[in-house]
């Protein structure tokens, strides 16, 4: 298990949890579909922002954001 | 009260009244196509102003048909009713008051799968709802087919498919509307919330008894107890139902200890299989992976995507700026030894034009057979106040059209990305990078411009810090002034970069200032989508622009118009009436007045005068700074003029600090007030401005005599 921050390019990932701290970033995560079990596809992960496809929507996180987000590799098939 | 709320109370009710008045309000997730969509519907917005005591933007516009009169309510675009952010409790408060007929709720047909939980999210609330598929006309060409008569069914409420670019189902979109508002029945959607359910029928019943003033079904209100909402917990709370909270509290730690899962989660979790249950009877894609394309993954990349996004951006200000003021092209060309070039190309600007016809405009009345003291009033004080409105507009008008350009094309959000990293180091996000840049041409539009940024606190910050950005007509002072004290290009260069370093460190720390204030300190986190990219419509893009523009006209143009009237009015009048030499004029007496703070750098009496008498003229145009020095001294030439004070190294050197940055001018002024709502913020502003450009030229003034300048 480690952060989203620290996942590789292209790789996907199944979210594990959410450690993030305050209930509005917690539920805007939810909300957006990043919510434990959601299988998400990185994009790009450089130094700035992590940009992940979840739910056929890309989206740009924060590092510090990512950096809370606990996940394992998607295995081959995916979710 | 509003006006337009008394007229919706006397056309509202009232039964038999020539056109029926109804309220719908439009809710989307952002870059759904929703401006788009508002626009091609309603063709002109009647209203924008401001969420009260918010920075989120609030549009109204009308649409007259055959015995309706539907007046459009442009909710901010969120992804959820939680009120996470600002636009989100904007939103849900909106909609919870109650203070609507209908709802029309966007769809993106490119992305059902994610923007249909909103929707399914608002029919949980309400029935009286139409659903849009927005961006119809691209969604077969990406493979997403989507059954709408299916979709209808599942919802219970009409579905229709349109397009703004081609006009497409407009015509059905607005016939639904008017079904829904005549005879819509108000009956929510039913989720079924599987392990929630039995808590949430224990907690409707108990809902049911009270009166929480809000219109929304009691079991939406105890699904959102159940998820630990706090706004409806105060709701509950305001009602003096301990009783019923305390219950929800048990309920939460009971689900949490049978399903090891937040109720929040579970809820969202279920409301995500609703969504996607829909999505699998009624959305067919024949592509099965839309992969991210490769100018979006170039964007994204970590060397090409700052560098085209900066180019994108240097390319667009340049275009804005050469066609409105000749800016940056002139400094370049008379640096370069070429002012004749310079000037004309200014002359052929759009602010060029619109200057020259407004002269033009002041010959004829000065030559007309008007009394004296009127022709004075309309050839010095009403023709060029304006002509100084004016001559923003096209300004305006170019920088929102460029706006809407990155935004509906879907650059803007991956620019924003790909220039995170560096703008954090000031407080701020990625999205900040175009309303700075815009700032170094002109302050008016880069204030308007920081609606770019997704959030409210970095909105605040970026309206408050902007001003201290020098602006093109601050540069020519600084350059003005360089030139008339340093003979060698390399100190004049080092003056100006001097006097730009010490702005941008300002710049700065008012950012990280109000970054503490607005943001708790801790940086702008990113959270948002980036759409695909498309080819924007040309005509919607003109349609916004146009809107826009007009609305600033109205608003900031009436306070530069009548800042612009005292200030003639102060540099005209004396305390003996009308005055031939300016130096009898109140606005001299008040230089005077306000000289020793020149001091400090060594400056007294006339020379100390004159100098803060043109500060105070700077403020209806910082340029005017050198033509009022030019006329006091009774030179054309401005340099010729600025050297007759006889200023030493360090005084110019430290003038050009101060007149850089002292204040923001009247019109910047007139925007920071417009966009943040708040004359004492903006006073404020203004207050620390003055301050801190004055300690900085103080500063440099003894640093440079201490050096031996």
């Amino acid at each position: 298990m480690f952060t989203l921050a620290e996942a590789p390019e292209g790789s996907r990932v199944v979210v594990v949890g959410l450690a993030v701290g305050g209930w509005g970033i917690r539920r805007r995560l939810l909300e957006m579909g990043i919510s434990p079990g959601s299988v998400l596809e990185v994009v790009s992960n450089f130094r700035g922002p992590v940009v992940v496809r979840v739910r056929g929507v890309v989206m740009a996180l924060g590092r510090g954001m990512a950096a809370k987000i606990l996940v394992r590799p998607a295995g081959g098939s995916g979710g | 009260m509003d006006a337009g709320w008394l007229l919706r109370y006397w056309s509202g009710p009232r039964v038999g009244a020539v056109a029926k008045r109804y309220r719908v309000a439009v809710v989307g997730n952002p870059n759904v196509g929703k401006s788009t969509l508002f626009t091609a519907l309603t063709r002109e917005i009647a209203h924008i102003a401001n969420w009260p005591g918010t920075t989120v933007e609030r549009k109204e516009a009308i649409l007259r048909l055959d015995g309706v009169e539907i007046v459009f309510i442009d909710l901010p675009g969120i992804y959820t009713l939680a009120g996470t952010s600002i636009e989100e409790q904007v939103a849900r408060e909106y909609i919870l008051r109650g203070d609507w007929d209908a709802i029309l709720v966007l769809v993106d047909s490119l992305a059902p799968e994610r923007t249909l939980y909103l929707a399914v999210h608002i029919l949980e609330v309400t029935g009286r709802v139409v659903v849009a598929l927005t961006k119809w006309d691209a969604a077969h060409g990406k493979g997403v087919h989507i059954h709408v008569d299916r979709l209808e069914r599942l919802l219970g409420v009409p579905v229709v498919p349109v397009s703004a670019v081609t006009g497409y189902g407009i015509r059905e979109l607005t016939g639904a509307l008017v079904r829904v508002l005549r005879c819509g029945r108000d009956r929510p959607l039913r989720v079924n919330y599987g392990q929630l359910e039995p808590a949430l029928a224990e907690l409707e019943r108990e809902v049911e008894e009270l009166d929480l003033g809000v219109r929304a079904p009691a079991r939406w209100i105890a699904l959102k107890l159940l998820e630990g909402d706090g706004y409806i917990r105060r709701l509950v709370a305001g009602c003096g139902a301990s009783e019923l909270l305390k219950k929800v509290d048990e309920l939460r730690t009971a689900i949490v200890k049978a399903t090891g899962r937040d109720p929040e989660e579970l809820a969202v979790t279920y409301r995500f299989n609703f969504v996607d249950s829909l999505s699998r009877e009624a959305v067919v894609r024949t592509l099965v992976k839309a992969e991210v394309g490769r100018l979006e993954r170039l964007l994204l990349s970590p060397l090409a995507g700052p560098t085209i996004s900066l180019m994108i951006l240097l390319g667009l200000y340049m275009a804005a700026f050469t066609i409105n003021t000749g800016f940056p092209l002139n400094v370049v060309l008379s640096a370069a030894g070429m002012e004749e070039a310079a000037e004309l190309i200014e002359a052929h600007t759009l602010s060029g034009l619109l200057s020259s016809v407004f002269d033009a405009l002041a010959q004829l009345v000065v030559a007309s057979s008007l009394p004296p003291m009127l022709k004075d009033v309309l050839a010095n004080g009403v023709i060029p106040g304006v002509g100084a409105v004016l001559s923003f507009y096209p300004l305006i008008f170019t920088t929102v059209f460029i706006l809407s350009f990155l935004e509906d094309s879907g650059v803007g959000p991956y620019m924003a990305v790909s220039l995170h990293r560096a703008l954090q180091v000031i407080g701020l996000s990625g999205r900040a990078i175009y309303p700075l840049l815009i700032g170094l041409g002109c302050n008016v539009p880069a204030v308007m411009a920081s609606r770019t940024s997704p959030e409210e606190s970095e909105r605040r910050q970026l309206i408050f810090s902007i001003p201290f950005v020098p602006c093109q007509a601050a540069l020519v002072v600084a350059i003005a002034l360089t030139s008339a004290y340093f003979s060698s290009p390399l100190m004049r260069g080092a003056a100006l970069a001097l006097a730009y370093a010490i702005a941008f460190i300002l710049l700065s720390t008012s950012s990280l200032v109000l970054r503490r204030i607005y943001g708790a300190g801790r940086p702008p986190e990113l959270l948002f989508e980036l759409p695909p990219l498309h080819k924007p419509s040309l005509k919607v893009l003109w349609w916004i622009s146009w809107d826009y523009s007009k609305h600033f006209l109205k608003k900031a143009g009436i306070i530069i118009f009548g800042l612009s009237l005292a200030i003639w009015a102060l540099t005209s009048y004396g305390p003996s009436g009308p005055v031939a030499d300016v130096q009898e004029s109140f606005a001299y007496m008040l230089g005077r007045a306000l000289s020793p703070a020149l001091a400090p750098m060594g400056l007294w009496g006339e020379r100390a005068a004159v100098l803060a008498f043109a500060l105070l003229t700077g403020l209806v145009a910082k340029e005017a700074v050198l033509s009022s020095i030019a006329m006091v001294m009774g030179s054309a030439d401005p340099i010729r003029a600025l050297r007759a004070l006889s200023l030493n190294g360090c005084q110019a050197l430290a003038l050009a600090v101060i007149y850089t940055i002292y204040l923001p001018c009247i019109a910047t002024m007139a925007e920071v007030y417009r966009e943040s709502g708040s004359v004492r913020n903006t006073l404020m502003v203004s207050a620390w401005m003055l301050t801190s450009a004055f300690l900085a030229g103080y500063a440099v003034y003894w640093a440079s005599t201490a050096l031996g300048l």
